[in-house]
């Protein structure tokens, strides 16, 4: 089938009616954000499957529900010509809208309609049969994908299995298959009817056959466990491979994070090491006097100078008053000497004027008398001489206090500590040494740290999931692999118990054909041995020739997907083929050379799913199924450029139709109306169109939106 | 024809020269031609491919057809 034309009438962005014409082969339609890419896409989604009715009023182009007056029908439809099987079949999914005067909007149904052009002539169709003839339902989604997540449809082994069974020739034999196991079946009936009622060999007959029932009851659940066995290690397969993406991460990530505990655990020891309160050991440790030496050898020198002078100075003012007592001395002597200034003591002599009586010279001494009067008078100089004589002696002293003698005990002092004055400046000095190291340490251990918590992010960046998820991804893949051991190994011993129940049970087979061979008329016995081989030649062609189309579909997927990542790592595409009760299963898995399981990016993921369903349909084509037309919206959002127009140059060389809606070699000029770039020359095509909004418009209206369609 | 090919895929099988002897230049190349085999088993091929195409034919009535021929050629089976 080929897609002649589309025309979209009202629909969304779409004003008036906008009609493309297509070509076979590769058709590409550019749009910015924005411009009616993914309406055109829905447009089309809708003709396929409508929309309800709610939703009827809200597809209506806003520019037309302005611009045409109230009351009057506004036609919104999205109509399909296309060719098959040598006729021209035009489908048309519409409904009118009216807006009220009162602003509401009221919808119709929508009418499905369809025409089919044949040597005979135009008539009209069943809309809904044309339809389906031409996106036949169980195929409109391997036709049709929005996004690149659309893509993702292999992930449900049903999805590749059904597509696969569409297009290979598998499905065309199926009811061969199915008639040749009834004809067997019915056949071997007939036997073990005429063989039951015979008598001969009766009690071998049902031994062999309870024999047959009881190993096939006990193969039965082993086969059942074997297949659930097998889905569940595919799976377990597959989340292994998912994780293994960030299961390198994950263990870096944990490598990377025990460096940085270590690295941290390091700092904070270091940091712990440093000693830095040098307030505190300026005082306490005596740190101040660390330069205090030569103002200590200054001051001694000083105080030895001063302690000289001092003591000159003392010398010559003892001999001026050494004189001057002299002098004094010859004054005092002028008649008698005195007895000694403190004889008798001023005690003794108060002590004797009380009394009045002289104990020197041991008579009374009357008061008043001349004795007495002497006496006193006596006491009198005795005291002034007292205060006369400490004043004097004060007097004579050239320096009344001696702090000189302060300051050489000091200068002593300080000299013996002359030792811990170097000690200081060495502990200072090693304390700053010590300090030092520390901070080279720490500094190295803060660029080591810098560095680990970097490496730290790009691990967890390159992961596209969080540290957290990282985490637990490990221990989940540490689970993954045990629970893939343990299966492997069930599988293998179940695996080997079947075939010894089914060896038991073919040789019991044999025993019956036996002994139904001698219980029943050849006839029978002929026709089942044959209707047997047939079967067997029904189902072996049809396994053979879905592995042949299997095997090719891998060579081709994998050729498409080495061609698309040209110069990329793209690993293998392996397709798993299995039978269980005569349905095959498909699965795919994406390999590394070494036959391990690996997770690919998005954009490996998107051409491996792209690959296996352009060679679906180019293996469609050479076994002579009819092909469809595919239309993908965005599929190519996580390629560049280049990677695009790769991409778009090797779908171009299938002259199968495909429709492509994407963003890419669009750029804008000074009024920022969309631009092909030149690069897109280069982009091998059919057809091309650009989508492009009407100018001008306000980006605030979408009343005044209108896309245009140009082909380029 | 579509099932002229898949009867020459039927025919392919080892099984046909292997265990029935049948030498692959006797093999027929259309299901026409199949259907008046003087091979049993290829015979018997031709006819339920023959009966499948005819819209008609339900799978007991290709049954019957079958083994009212496999009857008749009992002694070659």
């Amino acid at each position: 089938m080929r897609i002649e034309e589309i025309t979209i009438e009202n629909y969304m962005c779409y004003f008036g009616r906008k009609s493309v014409n297509l070509a076979s082969g590769l058709n590409l339609i550019l749009g910015d954000n924005g411009n009616g890419k993914t309406k055109f896409y829905e447009a089309i989604a809708f003709l396929l499957n409508d929309l309800p009715p709610s939703q009827l009023s809200g597809v209506v182009s806003k520019k037309a529900l302005y611009e045409t007056a109230p009351e009057d029908p506004i036609r919104v439809g999205v109509k399909v010509k296309a060719t098959q099987f040598e006729e021209t079949k035009v489908v048309e999914r519409y409904f009118t809208v009216q807006r009220g005067q009162d602003g509401s909007i009221n919808a119709s149904d929508t009418n499905l309609t369809a025409t089919v052009t044949h040597a005979q002539g135009r008539s009209p169709a069943n809309g809904k049969l044309v339809l389906d003839q031409l996106f036949p339902p169980n195929l409109r989604k391997y036709l049709m994908f929005e996004g690149e997540g659309a893509l993702n449809i292999f992930n449900n082994t049903d999805a590749l299995t059904i597509l696969i069974d569409n297009f290979s020739q598998g499905k065309h034999y199926r009811k061969y298959t199915d008639l040749g196991r009834l004809l067997k079946k019915k056949a071997e009936k007939a036997v073990d009817d005429a063989s039951r009622t015979n008598k001969k060999n009766e009690l071998k007959l049902s031994k062999a056959k309870a024999d047959i029932e009881l190993l096939t009851s006990l193969i039965n659940p082993k086969e059942e466990e074997l297949h659930a066995l097998r889905n569940n290690l595919t799976q377990t397969e597959e989340h292994k491979a998912q994780a293994e993406a960030y299961v390198a991460n994950a263990d870096a990530l944990e490598i990377v994070n025990k460096r940085i505990e270590d690295v941290e655990t390091k700092l904070t020891t270091r940091r712990s090491q440093l000693k830095e309160k040098y307030t505190s050991y300026l005082f306490d440790d005596k740190w101040i006097l660390a330069n205090f030496a030569p103002f200590q050898v200054k001051f001694m020198e000083k105080v030895e100078e001063i302690e000289q002078q001092k003591r000159e100075a003392d010398r010559t003012h003892q001999r001026e008053v050494g004189k001057q007592q002299e002098r004094e001395k010859i004054t005092l002597q002028g008649n008698r000497n005195p007895l000694p200034i403190n004889v008798p003591s001023v005690r003794y002599v108060k002590e004797m004027i009380n009394e009045h009586f002289c104990k020197m010279c041991n008579r009374i001494v009357e008061p008043d008398s001349e004795a007495f009067r002497f006496m006193v008078q006596r006491l009198e100089e005795y005291e002034e001489d007292i205060r006369r004589t400490r004043e004097e002696a004060n007097k004579n002293k050239l320096f009344t206090d001696n702090y000189l003698r302060r300051l050489i005990t000091l200068t002593d002092t300080k000299n013996d500590q002359g030792n811990v004055f170097a000690e200081v400046k060495q502990s200072i000095e090693s304390l700053f040494n010590f300090n030092q190291g520390r901070k080279t340490d720490i500094s190295k251990l803060e660029e080591r740290l810098e560095f680990e918590k970097g490496e730290r992010n790009e691990i967890v960046g390159r992961s596209q999931i969080g540290a957290e998820r990282l985490t637990t991804v490990l221990s989940q893949y540490t689970r993954w692999t045990n629970n893939i051991n343990a299966d492997k190994s069930r599988i293998s011993v179940l695996g080997e118990s079947i075939a010894k129940l089914k060896s038991e049970r073919a040789e019991r087979h044999k025993e019956k054909d036996r002994l139904d061979n001698d219980n029943v008329d050849h006839f029978l016995i002929n026709a089942q041995n044959l209707l047997r081989d047939v079967e067997e030649i029904f189902t072996s062609t049809e396994e053979r020739l879905y592995r042949e189309f299997v095997e090719d579909l891998e060579r081709k997927t994998n050729e498409i997907l080495q061609r698309i990542n040209v110069d990329s790592f793209t690993g293998t595409v392996v397709f798993d083929l299995t039978w269980f009760r005569g349905d095959p299963k498909i699965k795919i898995r994406l390999v590394t050379g070494d036959d391990e399981a690996f997770s690919s990016n998005q954009s490996l993921e998107t051409t491996m799913h792209m690959a296996i369903l352009f060679a679906i349909a180019m293996l469609a084509k050479d076994t002579k199924s009819e092909s469809f037309p595919m239309i993908f919206d965005a599929p190519t959002s996580s390629f560049g450029e280049p990677k695009t127009k790769e991409f778009l140059n090797i779908v171009s060389e299938s002259d199968q139709q495909r429709i492509v809606l994407f963003y890419n070699f669009l750029t804008k000029d000074e009024n920022g109306k969309s631009v092909v770039k030149s690069d897109f020359a280069n982009v091998k095509r059919n057809k091309a169109y650009v989508l492009q909004l009407k100018r001008p418009f306000d980006p605030q209206q979408l009343r005044t939106i209108d896309t245009l369609i140009e082909e380029i | 024809m579509r099932k002229d090919d898949i009867f020459k895929e039927f025919l392919q099988h080892p099984l046909l020269q292997e265990k029935y002897k049948i030498d692959s230049a006797e093999l027929p190349e259309r299901v026409s031609d199949g259907l008046s085999s003087d091979h049993p088993i290829v015979r018997t091929i031709a006819m339920i491919l023959e009966g499948k195409e005819n819209k008609d034919d339900s799978d007991n009535i290709i049954r019957t057809k079958v083994i009212n021929y496999l009857q008749t050629a009992n002694t070659n089976l």
